[in-house]
């Protein structure tokens, strides 16, 4: 078991001619949520799919948890995408029992629970549920894994204020506290709080990391306001595309 | 009580002064358990690590003990949080104080002041 | 995990054909029945067989549309569209991934070539039912024959009939995979690339006769055969022929969901 969780070097993805990651040098320990900033189109979700082997790097390594992307890491990984992943087919049932046959650390009780608190019935088929139930349902899913690195790619975007803090919460309450939780938002007042470490990313590279009580203690301010600024100024530079 | 959060200060010292006031106002009697750090991050919406650090910086200042078996408990020394209630009530009174003061008031101004909203009360 | 994979994937081929094989079956019974009755008073003899075998040709066409379209679905949505997210995440490797979709759409190709078959048999009119009896006649004394190359044949056959159908579902996959290259319109540089295969493969053949012509090999060796012997010759030609091309096309595949899947 490595000490770091992710070792990112040099880490670099282009599509065509645009490079949606540049040259993404970072660590991240275990046991730590962090959030991964930034606005749209930043590489938020392109470093996301990396780590979980959707998207091949164009150079650049990266470990998790000391290995190359592959079988080990997609193991300890719990991830939860931008979009919907199932089948038409499938009823959460469905879903459970293939968590269950491929990842070990999957607590099927715990599903049930949740998707119980949450108020779906996992023998609906998910085909005719609304979206947002399905998307309570992927969260159940990955949330009721007990993961060393649980990627939630914009796990809050286009819902309700309401429903934010009920996400956040579902969150808090179920991840595994000796893995990590990297999450990526652009709403970062309403994560701030729930947050370690903060990553920044602009046009694709990295240009702040640092403990969210370093951050506040050494700016005066919340990471909320320092993004602000910071992406307020991107007009101004101009140029660089 | 409500946890109050505000964005120009570190969340876990906020979090921390919070804890601190519970326990001096007598919410944690001395000696009682406290609840967890899962518990408390998730009454907060914090991240359980920085809850974890407002509790070590409450077993610093003296107001929390940390037990193997039964968790973190509110110390049973009386005069220690006596003396920290001392402290914040001197605090919250000095910050009073200047802020009156900036007003234009006199010490005897402020102690008629004190006696006429007492009456009111 | 191979097994557990194709658990799932049986799981949406009975959810996608637990309807339609039965309702094939059922629809073929149905119109030999009415058929049955047009035939004995109303309709003449000739505009019923004509319907008759515009319903034989529709189960068909319609079983073999649906099917190739439930591979081809099954592999561009189940690895290379969104449902991929939850495919190649899981800790699997890629090859069992696509020998999974690979064993199930052969399954499929089976069963629904079975189905139309067994379909077609019950559209069979009741005055023909002699046909079954010589048929089955035929068999018997096929395989009752006393040569064993006759059942060596069949078992040939079989196995050609196979690998042609795997060789035939894996073009289709290496197309996917090569469309799944391109940045944008990866449809339709699937089609292409299909179309580019078919051609690449044609070309080989011609080749490889031509340049047996040119290269005027001795062929003696086949005007020595026996007639037995160039039979099996022959089937086992065309046999390593679908081999060959089934393990390219699935290892290229392979190759390319490991090396450059980009799901955006």
């Amino acid at each position: 078991m490595s000490d770091l969780l992710i070792q990112s070097s040099h880490l670099t993805k282009t599509f065509g001619h645009k490079a949606a990651l540049r040259d993404v040098t970072c660590s991240i320990g275990r046991g730590r949520i962090v959030g991964l900033l930034g606005p749209n189109g930043s590489g938020k979700t392109t470093f996301i799919k990396i780590l979980c082997g959707l998207l091949q790097p164009t150079a650049g390594t990266l470990a998790v948890d000391g290995e190359p992307v592959g079988l080990h890491s997609k193991a300890i990984i719990s991830y939860l995408p931008d979009r919907m992943y199932f089948a038409d087919w499938m009823k959460a049932t469905d879903l459970f029992d293939l968590f269950q046959d491929f990842y070990a650390d999957f607590d099927r009780q715990k599903a049930a629970e949740m998707c119980r608190s949450l108020g779906v019935e996992p023998r609906d088929r998910l085909k005719t549920m609304s979206k947002g139930t399905k998307e309570k349902v992927q969260l159940v899913m990955v949330m009721a894994r007990k993961a060393q690195l649980y990627l939630l790619d914009e796990p809050i975007a286009g819902v309700d204020p309401a429903a934010r803090d009920f996400i956040l919460n579902t969150i808090l309450t179920n991840y595994n506290e000796a893995g990590t939780v990297l999450l990526s938002t652009h709403l970062i007042s309403d994560v701030e709080r729930v947050l370690d470490e903060a990553l920044f990313l602009r046009q694709g590279e990295i240009i702040l990391h640092n403990s969210v009580d370093n951050i506040r203690e050494s700016e005066g301010k919340s990471v909320d306001s320092l993004f602000r600024e910071m992406f307020r100024a991107v007009p101004m530079e101009g140029g660089r595309f | 009580m409500d946890w109050i959060l505000t964005d120009d200060r570190p969340i876990w010292m906020q979090l921390s002064e919070q804890m601190a006031r519970r326990i001096v106002a007598g919410q944690y009697a001395p000696g009682s358990k406290l609840p967890s750090v899962r518990e408390l991050a998730a009454d907060a919406g914090v991240n359980p690590n920085t809850m974890q650090r407002a509790l070590s910086q409450l077993e610093s200042d003296g107001l929390a003990v940390a037990n193997r078996t039964a968790g973190r408990t509110v110390t049973e020394d009386t005069a220690a949080i006596e003396a920290i209630r001392h402290r914040m009530a001197r605090q919250v009174i000095g910050e009073f104080l200047s802020a009156v003061r900036a007003l234009g008031y006199t010490r005897e101004d402020i102690i008629k002041l004190l006696k006429e909203e007492e009456n009111h009360e | 995990m191979l097994r557990k994979l194709l658990k799932y994937d049986f799981r949406s081929v009975i959810k996608e054909f637990s309807i339609l094989w039965p309702a094939a079956l059922v629809m073929a019974l149905v119109m030999r029945f009415t058929l049955s009755m047009a035939d004995a008073e109303i309709l003449g003899f000739d505009i019923a067989s004509a319907i008759e075998s515009l319903v034989y040709f529709g189960i068909l066409v319609a079983m073999a549309v649906v099917t190739l379209i439930f591979i081809i679905q099954r592999f561009f949505r189940g690895i290379l569209g969104e449902e991929g997210y939850l495919m190649n995440t899981l800790p699997v490797k890629s090859w069992q991934l696509v020998l999974s979709k690979l064993i199930s759409a052969m399954v499929v190709t089976i069963f629904s070539s079975l189905i139309a078959l067994l379909s077609i048999l019950l559209l069979i009119p009741s005055s023909l039912y002699d046909v079954f009896g010589v048929a089955f006649q035929v068999i018997v004394d096929y395989f009752s024959s006393g040569r064993p190359d006759n059942a060596l044949y069949a078992l040939e056959f079989l196995i050609l009939m196979l690998l042609s159908v795997s060789s035939s579902i894996t073009m289709f996959y290496l197309a996917m995979a090569i469309g799944h290259l391109f940045g944008r319109n990866r449809i339709a540089a699937s089609v292409i690339a299909y179309i580019a295969l078919n051609a690449v493969v044609n070309a080989l053949v011609m080749v490889l006769a031509v340049a047996a012509a040119i290269l005027d090999i001795n062929m003696d060796f086949i005007a020595a055969m026996t007639a037995q012997q160039a039979l099996h010759a022959a089937f086992l030609l065309m046999i390593a022929g679908c081999l060959v091309l089934t393990l390219i096309y699935y290892f290229a595949a392979t190759y390319i969901i490991k090396r450059h899947l980009n799901l955006e």
